[in-house]
């Protein structure tokens, strides 16, 4: 896959019963990668009464199901960036529920790996709202059981797993409040993906930025890039005004109070290109598509291709 | 005059000094009109003290030969002037002389619309800080009935837009934020001019921080509507954003129903020109990125147009 791809998040376009229809549409809107959300489909698929879905498929009949796709792919010069996989991931009061999700994520690295995909997204567990009293060392525990346990199917397939800066939603009874959330302070991201990786003895581990959870939890994202450098391998490029996880396009959203961008692009070009990056520039821009007329996606979907464009200009461009 | 063509406001990309270049630039971006904000103008060269400007001290003849390169590019690259954005304000309480000499400078600018082509003007109406409403309708068709002689004589339909008046963070109702009040008005004011000469400006930002119906508002309007001012905001900041990109306070709703708009244009037979109002749009993001958004911005527009002319 080229460097610096410009990806998207096939949220609200893809059309699951044909993919290939699909794969053309967004290689004319100017998309050379993708992060397939594979969550979607076993979301749709998913029946948490009988605990079965479309992954319950030998790994081989989901090879047959997605040769078409990976043709299409291949024939237009799409990659596939990342893997989105199911979240949460971790069910504290139902472990068949968090077993079964465990097992379906290890069929997805194998159809990553079958798409040539080199990493897939895996959300950290949170205390997401404030009410199970969790400590911090207790969430960190959890989700060391839980990435352990994805290990040796990483290295089966060579599939990165990658975490990514979550917030929360802490409920009281003033309302509800968004807080930092699992991976949102950066030094604790660095001990998780370096004390996997010691453990995995490779190189297993690495981390998905996502700019819209970083403005809510008032991360510095320059800092924050800065502070991950190649440890940073995924991103979920998208925009808030702050106050909510809207997933839309970069410089469409302004600080609620005074006015302004609300996301410091400056500060996320300065960083990728400073570390070096050279992963996708992957759009997570879904509900930009999702609050859009029909008539309205492909014009949509073409415009942040060219914010993602831009980004790669100014990435690569000497001082 | 093309019916529904997709036009945008100048402010932000067009350069005065080079309008070849800039008109060739909207022409590619895909839009066939444009709203001329001579305001900004008007504004970049208006000496408070001295009561004068270096292009508006002109003669009307001077202004023709300083329009006469825009007048060409337009020409040349089939795009018309759908619209001028006049001076605002347009009345200063107890300037006199300064309000005399933006009456005069407006008289000026309808010349340069007829040169240009273009049939309308939005004038916004004063809103009044603290004053009854019967006072604040008092000054404003003083202020009108003093343009209908310049607007008979160069074929010119005033435009008045609904307003709005902000303290701090939060937006409150202006002149012309009612529909019957702005009805009234264009209604009154026609009477007096006997023709019309009078026509409305709705500004779909507006409409979003002072709350209104926008639907009920555009049907009520009817044939009064002659030009838009189409743009977006979260209803908090009067932002002038791009269509469909702001949510309510839940994050996850579009703050203006864009079909309410796309029905009403509809239902009124409107077929005037869909022009954004997106300066804020534009001037935040990159340089660079600036014509793709230009280009989402016509989209959005085609995609107005179709669903009012096609019934999608």
């Amino acid at each position: 896959m080229k460097k610096l791809a410009v990806g998207v998040s096939t949220a609200r376009w893809i059309d699951e019963k044909d993919h290939v229809a699909s794969i053309k549409f967004i290689k004319k809107c100017g998309f050379e990668a993708l992060d397939y959300q594979i969550n979607s489909w076993f979301r749709q698929t998913f029946d948490p009464g009988k605990m079965t879905s479309f992954f319950d498929k030998s790994v081989e009949d989901l090879y047959e199901h997605y040769t078409p796709m990976r043709d299409a792919a291949k024939e237009e010069g799409i990659g596939f960036s990342q893997f989105h996989a199911p979240f949460p991931m971790y069910y504290p009061d139902d472990a068949a529920r968090t077993e079964y999700y465990l097992e379906v994520t290890q069929k997805m690295m194998a159809i990553a790996a079958f798409f040539n995909c080199p990493s897939i997204v895996v959300h950290p567990w949170g205390e997401w709202d404030g009410t199970q009293g969790i400590t911090k060392e207790e969430e960190f525990e959890v989700n060391m059981r839980m990435y352990r346990r994805l290990m040796p199917a990483a290295k089966k397939y060579g599939v990165q797993i990658c975490l990514e800066n979550m917030f929360g939603v802490r409920r009281t009874e003033q309302g509800e409040t968004l807080v930092r959330g699992a991976c949102s302070d950066v030094n604790e991201v660095c001990k998780y993906i370096d004390t996997l990786n010691a453990e995995a003895g490779e190189e297993l581990f690495g981390f998905c930025l996502d700019i819209g959870h970083a403005r809510i939890t008032g991360e510095n994202i320059y800092e924050y890039i800065k502070t991950l450098g190649n440890r940073l391998t995924d991103l979920h490029i998208h925009e808030n005004n702050g106050l909510m996880d809207a997933h839309m396009f970069p410089y469409s959203q302004e600080k609620v109070i005074g006015g302004g961008l609300s996301v410091d692009w400056e500060g996320f070009i300065k960083g990728l290109k400073e570390i070096g990056f050279e992963g996708a520039l992957s759009f997570e821009t879904q509900h930009a598509i999702e609050i859009v007329p029909a008539g309205l996606k492909q014009a949509t979907l073409t415009y942040i291709a060219s914010i993602g464009t831009y980004f790669r200009k100014r990435i690569e461009e000497k001082e | 005059m093309k019916k529904l063509a997709i036009g945008v406001q100048t402010l932000k990309w067009y350069n005065e000094g080079n309008p070849e270049e800039s008109i060739r630039f909207i022409k590619n971006c895909g839009f066939d009109a444009i709203d001329y904000n001579i305001d900004a103008l008007f504004k970049n060269t208006f000496d408070i003290e001295k009561l004068s400007s270096a292009i508006f001290d002109k003669s009307v003849d001077a202004l023709k030969e300083y329009y006469k390169p825009l007048k060409k590019a337009l020409n040349e690259q089939d795009v018309f002037v759908s619209q001028v954005h006049g001076i605002y304000p347009m009345y200063y309480l107890g300037e006199e002389a300064r309000n005399e000499y933006i009456i005069k400078a407006t008289e000026k600018i309808f010349a340069v619309c007829e040169y240009l082509g273009c049939k309308a003007i939005v004038l916004h109406p004063w809103s009044g800080p603290d004053l009854h409403k019967e006072k604040e309708k008092e000054i404003n068709l003083e202020l009108y009935r003093k343009l209908i002689p310049a607007a008979k004589k160069y074929g010119i339909m005033i435009c008045l837009e609904n307003l709005f008046k902000h303290h701090d963070y939060d937006c409150f109702n202006a002149a012309c934020s009612n529909a019957e009040e702005s009805c009234w008005y264009v209604d009154t004011l026609n009477q007096e001019a006997g023709e019309e000469i009078f026509g409305f400006c709705l500004d779909v930002g507006h409409i979003c921080v002072t709350g209104e119906n926008l639907y009920q508002y555009i049907t009520t309007l009817g044939k009064r509507l002659i030009v838009l001012h189409i743009h977006d905001n979260d209803s908090i900041s009067d932002s002038h954003l791009i269509p469909y990109t702001q949510m309510d306070r839940t994050g996850y709703r579009l703050r203006i129903e864009w079909d309410w708009l796309i029905r009403g244009l509809k239902e009124i037979g409107y077929d005037g020109t869909l022009s954004f109002e997106v300066f804020n749009g534009i001037q935040q993001m990159p340089e660079e990125v600036r014509p793709a958004a230009l280009r989402l911005v016509y989209e959005i527009g085609t995609y107005f147009r179709k669903c009012i002319a096609e019934g999608e």
